[in-house]
């Protein structure tokens, strides 16, 4: 009989500290567009205190151990681990100044898992946890682990330039899932993924000063938006969601009709608008987690998804979709049937 | 899926058997590759002679994975760690119809595994697995006693009926002392420099012992099926008494790291071809693990 895969649990961890636009440093920032919040709708975000002990691994640690504890397994049934963050360095709260081994390895570590668990860190930007879900889902139909732990957490505040404006696109946050065989009816149905890297150095994560700054040793890695960066996003990002979403739904042999919920990565309440007009839904058949949280990077979409379940958003036996957009640039959207997901 | 071709290309080691610049694996201090070649443009050039020469329908491509260690000069701008590479290769090879994605400092059996369950659920029949490394950079250590070499290897794969069994051997966790990759965050003189990175790996002749014992007895259940096997070597006395049981009659005696497999395969492309059955054992210094994968041709 065939093994399909289902989403088992999810849980997420976000640290104490809020932020509003209005909250150092984000009030500090130079040079903001007067148009600026109203164009990306973010009105805050948390952010982590290294003081209260929070990191980018910390955060993933919490939020792991409490989607697996609500998958009702423990951490020694846990075949596989993979991670993602783009939180390239800085994310270890036992050496900052690690990059690989990943995060994925640390959980294994920390978690105390069986030293059979292996892990594996996957990138794809922001839609890195639907990669992420994709290949746990393969491996588990394909019968090679029965119980995947998939984790995004990132601090993307320890990459923000703040001379620039773009540094108050992101916050921190940490979500996870865990992946396992499905019971009753659930599996992902089908999936549809495209990348176009036309433009695929309008956004990225380059190693340099500070902005306005020429000392080589302070060189880190910044998140840094070209100045045309959200004009020519306008001109290919906004279609491509409603593009993959609607190629998904259609190999699911289903009609958008037969969606209960759909879970987007979260990069602008704009952005949020126009994918769901282009796909022809509603308000109420998503959920906006960006205007409070910012965008999480890839740790927006298990953020996401949790509060979608625990607004009632989404129900056992649902159909979903989780959909989104990376830089670079990839699209991605995935059709899920929910078996019954724990929170 | 199936491999239908293999590129290598380490500075200085020229495939029919001259080795220049790059010294052995362990305790090796020359990182040397041009300088003014980058990695994007690099890896570019190597993809699209790959594409050429095998005469593929780039939109035919559903799948393009990198696997890096080094994250750097991923782009045109060159001091970037995102977007991946991956994305670099799609945009000169105009493939139009490919996903692209990054999975770190994995292993080729894995790499394969995943592209393999990646790609059966899609009408493409080609996939590109790349492992790009380009270090010499940002990073020039000359007191650590560990180092990979530059280089870029690719694996362009088929759809076929050739069958995948993929098992990974981690070791045991008293021999943990993992390879790690670092910033040198707090180094303002390597920083004022441009080195921005560093490798480690504090490996002793403990360490090397259990390596070496976990590969012997793959190597040895291997020879018993009597395949021919394809193995990583990632420093001088790695498999230093286990140099290829295979039946390949040219193989490498270097260790070029992640290189070793497909420096192997592109030296012995011909008899490679031929192979029915074949396995390949990469180990990952990171994560402190060996993967083995067969794959066996018209194998239900």
């Amino acid at each position: 009989m065939k093994i399909k895969s289902a989403i088992k649990s999810v849980a997420i961890s976000i640290p104490q500290k809020y932020c509003d636009n209005n909250t150092p440093p984000f009030s500090e920032i130079p040079n903001v567009p007067k148009n600026w919040e109203r164009l990306w709708g973010i009105k805050g975000r948390y952010m982590i205190d290294a003081a209260l002990g929070e990191s980018c691994s910390v955060l993933a640690k919490d939020a792991s151990a409490k989607a697996i504890d609500k998958a009702g397994l423990s951490v020694q049934d846990i075949d596989l681990i993979i991670a993602t963050s783009c939180t390239i360095t800085g994310w270890s709260d036992k050496n900052p100044e690690t990059i690989f081994p990943g995060l994925s390895d640390y959980l294994k570590t920390e978690l105390q898992c069986n030293n059979a668990t292996m892990t594996l860190e996957v990138n794809q930007t922001c839609i890195s946890f639907m990669v992420a879900l994709q290949i746990a889902s393969d491996y588990i139909e394909a019968g090679t682990y029965k119980n995947v732990l998939v984790c995004s957490s990132e601090t993307f505040t320890i990459l923000a330039d703040f001379q620039s404006s773009s540094s108050t696109l992101f916050g921190d946050g940490s979500g996870a899932v865990v992946v396992g065989q499905s019971k009753n009816n659930g599996s992902m149905l089908a999936a549809y993924y495209k990348s176009i890297p036309m433009h695929n150095e309008i956004a990225t994560l380059q190693w340099r000063p500070p902005l306005g700054n020429t000392n080589k040793h302070e060189i880190r890695p910044y998140f840094t938006l070209e100045e045309n960066g959200p004009a020519l996003m306008q001109t290919f990002v906004p279609q491509n969601v409603p593009m993959v979403t609607l190629k998904a739904i259609e190999k699911a042999n289903l009609s958008v009709e037969d969606i209960d919920h759909f879970v987007f990565h979260q990069p602008s309440p704009l952005l949020l608008k126009m994918w769901a007009m282009g796909i022809g839904i509603k308000n109420d058949k998503y959920t906006n987690t960006v205007e409070k949280y910012s965008c999480l990077s890839s740790a927006s979409t298990p953020l996401t998804l949790y509060m979608a379940l625990k607004n009632g958003k989404i129900n056992s036996n649902d159909t979903i979709v989780i959909a989104g957009a990376s830089i670079g640039w990839g699209f991605g959207a995935q059709v899920w049937n929910v078996e019954n997901i724990n929170f | 899926m199936e491999i239908i071709d293999v590129i290598c290309q380490i500075p200085g080691f020229n495939i029919e058997g001259k080795m220049e610049k790059m010294k052995m694996g362990y305790r090796c201090n020359v990182y040397d590759s041009e300088p003014d070649n980058m990695l994007y443009e690099w890896v570019q050039s190597i993809c699209e002679e790959a594409i050429e020469r095998n005469n593929i329908d780039v939109s035919d491509i559903g799948v393009i994975i990198n696997s890096s260690i080094c994250l750097y000069e991923t782009t045109a701008r060159k001091n970037t760690s995102a977007p991946g590479i991956g994305y670099h290769v799609q945009k000169s090879l105009d493939a139009k119809e490919a996903f692209v994605f990054e999975t770190f400092y994995t292993d080729w059996g894995n790499m394969i595994q995943i592209a393999s369950n990646f790609m059966s659920k899609t009408e493409s029949n080609y996939a590109l697995l790349l492992q790009t490394n380009k270090f010499s950079n940002a990073l020039k250590d000359h007191f650590n006693g560990f180092s990979i070499p530059d280089g870029i290897s690719i694996m362009l794969l088929k759809k076929s009926d050739t069958s995948l069994k993929l098992k990974n051997y981690p070791l045991m966790p008293f021999v943990y002392k993992k390879a790690s990759f670092e910033f040198n965050a707090n180094n303002k003189d390597l920083l004022e420099q441009d080195l921005l990175f560093r490798l480690q790996w504090n490996y002793d002749t403990d360490v090397v012992k259990e390596i070496n014992k976990q590969l012997n007895e793959i190597s040895n259940s291997l020879e018993k099926e009597e395949i021919a096997v394809f193995t990583d070597s990632w420093f001088k006395e790695h498999r230093e008494d286990n140099v290829e049981k295979s039946i390949l009659s040219n193989a490498e005696q270097k260790a070029l790291a992640m290189h070793t497999i497909p420096c192997n395969i592109r030296k012995n492309l011909r008899e490679f071809k031929n192979l029915e059955h074949f396995a390949m054992v990469s180990f990952n210094p990171f994560s402190f693990y060996y993967s083995v994968l067969k794959m066996s041709k018209n194998e239900n």
